[in-house]
C-alpha cells in the first residue's frame, strides 16, 4: 500500500461510502417493500424517510462523483512512486486487476449516479413526489454498481505497492497505429481533457433528458414539470457540446504543433 | 430541442481528432530517412533529464541540415521542434557533434530524434530515457 495525500482520501472516501451505503440500503428497501400496500399514513412516513434517503443518497452519489474526478488525479500523481510507471499505464499495471476495472467503472457512473440525481432533482419539483418508489428501487438497482465502485476502489488503494512496472512501451511500440491513451490525453495533449469531459457531459444530459422522456409515459403527472426539465437539460447538453468543440480548437493545435514552443 | 444539434458537433470533433492525429502519424510515417548516416553517441543531461547533444558519422554524400524534432513513441506526437542558427555540413568520414536543448520525460520514455536535411530526407535515431 503506498500512503499519500491522495490514497488516503481515495481510501477515506471509500470507507465513507460503504458506511453510508449500509445506512441507505435497507431504508430504500422497506420503502419499496411497504408503499406498494401502505395505507395514506403510512405513506406519509414512507415519504418523510424517503427524503432522508434521498439527502443520504445525494451525498453518497456527490461523493462518488468526486471520487470519480479524484481518481485520475491520485493515479497521476503516484507515478513518481512506481519504479518503471511512465503514465497511468504503468499505474493500473501496479494495481491490476482491480485498477483496469475500476478504469471502466470511474467512465460509466458519472452517468448513472447523475440520472438518479437529476430523477430526484425532478421529483422534489413535482407535487406530491410520485417517484419514490421509481428513485428508490432504481438505488436498488444501482446498488451492485455502487458496491463494485466502492469494493475497487478499497482494492486497487489498499493492494497497490511501489512494485517495478513494465509501462506503456511495452506496448505502444511504433508498429501499433494507436497511442498510449494515457500518455496522449494526461501528458502531451491535455486540452483534449476538456474536450472529453466537455463531450461526456454533452451525451450524459441528453441520455438523462431521453430516460426522463422515458418516465413521463409513465407517470403523466410529471409532465409539464418534466418538459421545462428537460429543456434546461438539453440547453446544457448543447452547452458542453459547443464548449468542447470550442476547446476541441487548441486541442487539436496542441497535437499538431510541438509541445514544447520552437526557437 | 432536436438532439441532432446536439450529436452533430460531437461526431465531428471526435473525427477531426482522429483525423489530426493519422494526418500527424502519415507525416512522419512518409519521411525519407538517410541511410548512410548513423548517430554514433548522444548526450543527456540526466540530472536535468536534457538532451544535450548528438554526433553523426556520415558515410556517404555531403548533407546539409537545417533542422532537428523530437517525437514521442508512445504518442508519435512531436515534443519539441527546431531549427539550426546555421546549416550544419555533414562531410563524408566526419565526425559531428550537434548541440541540442531538449527535455526528456522525467519519468522516461521512448522518442525518436530526426535530424533534417536541406532535402526533406531525415536522419532518425530511437532513444530510450532513462
Amino acid at each position: 500500500m503506498i500512503w499519500t495525500h491522495l490514497t488516503a482520501t481515495m481510501i477515506i472516501l471509500g470507507l465513507f461510502g460503504i458506511a453510508i451505503m449500509l445506512y441507505s440500503v435497507p431504508k430504500a428497501y422497506v420503502i419499496v417493500k411497504r408503499a406498494a400496500k401502505a395505507s395514506m399514513e403510512e405513506k406519509y412516513e414512507l415519504e418523510k424517510s424517503f427524503y432522508l434517503l434521498s439527502t443520504v443518497v445525494w451525498v453518497i452519489l456527490i461523493t462518488r462523483l468526486v471520487a470519480s474526478a479524484l481518481f485520475w488525479i491520485t493515479n497521476e500523481s503516484l507515478i513518481p512512486i512506481i519504479p518503471g510507471a511512465m503514465c497511468q499505464f504503468g499505474v493500473n499495471q501496479a494495481g491490476s486487476p482491480y485498477s483496469w476495472i475500476n478504469n471502466g467503472v470511474k467512465l460509466i457512473i458519472v452517468l448513472i449516479y447523475g440520472n438518479w440525481l437529476m430523477l430526484d432533482l425532478l421529483n422534489r419539483r413535482v407535487n406530491g413526489a410520485p417517484l419514490i418508489i421509481s428513485l428508490s428501487k432504481l438505488f436498488l438497482i444501482i446498488t451492485p454498481l455502487l458496491f463494485l465502485d466502492l469494493f475497487l476502489d478499497l482494492g486497487f488503494y489498499f493492494t497497490i505497492s511501489p512494485v517495478v512496472v513494465p509501462c506503456c512501451r511495452v506496448i505502444f511500440v511504433p508498429q501499433i497505429p494507436l497511442p498510449c491513451p494515457y500518455c496522449f490525453v494526461f501528458h502531451d495533449a491535455p486540452m483534449l481533457i476538456t474536450v472529453i469531459a466537455s463531450y461526456g457531459l454533452s451525451i450524459c444530459l441528453s441520455i438523462w433528458s431521453l430516460v426522463i422522456r422515458h418516465y413521463i409515459k409513465k407517470y403523466p403527472e410529471i409532465e409539464e414539470v418534466a418538459v421545462n426539465f428537460i429543456r434546461r437539460l438539453m440547453v446544457f447538453s448543447l452547452g458542453f457540446s459547443i464548449l468542447g468543440t470550442i476547446a476541441l480548437i487548441p486541442a487539436i493545435l496542441q497535437v499538431m504543433t510541438p509541445i514544447v514552443p520552437i526557437h | 430541442m432536436r438532439l441532432s444539434i446536439i450529436i452533430i458537433p460531437l461526431i465531428i470533433g471526435a473525427i477531426t481528432i482522429i483525423f489530426a492525429y493519422y494526418y500527424i502519424r502519415g507525416f512522419q510515417e512518409s519521411i525519407v530517412l538517410e541511410q548512410d548516416v548513423s548517430i554514433i553517441s548522444v548526450e543527456i543531461d540526466r540530472r536535468n533529464h536534457i538532451l544535450t547533444s548528438v554526433t553523426l558519422l556520415n558515410e556517404g554524400e555531403p548533407l546539409i541540415l537545417e533542422r532537428a524534432s523530437l517525437v514521442k513513441i508512445q504518442t508519435m506526437l512531436t515534443i519539441i521542434s527546431s531549427k539550426f542558427s546555421t546549416p550544419i555540413i555533414l562531410y563524408k568520414g566526419n565526425l559531428t557533434k550537434i548541440p541540442l536543448a531538449y527535455p526528456l520525460d522525467k519519468e522516461g520514455a521512448d522518442y525518436f530524434l530526426y535530424i533534417f536535411t536541406n532535402k526533406g530526407t531525415a536522419i532518425r535515431f530511437k532513444i530510450s530515457y532513462p
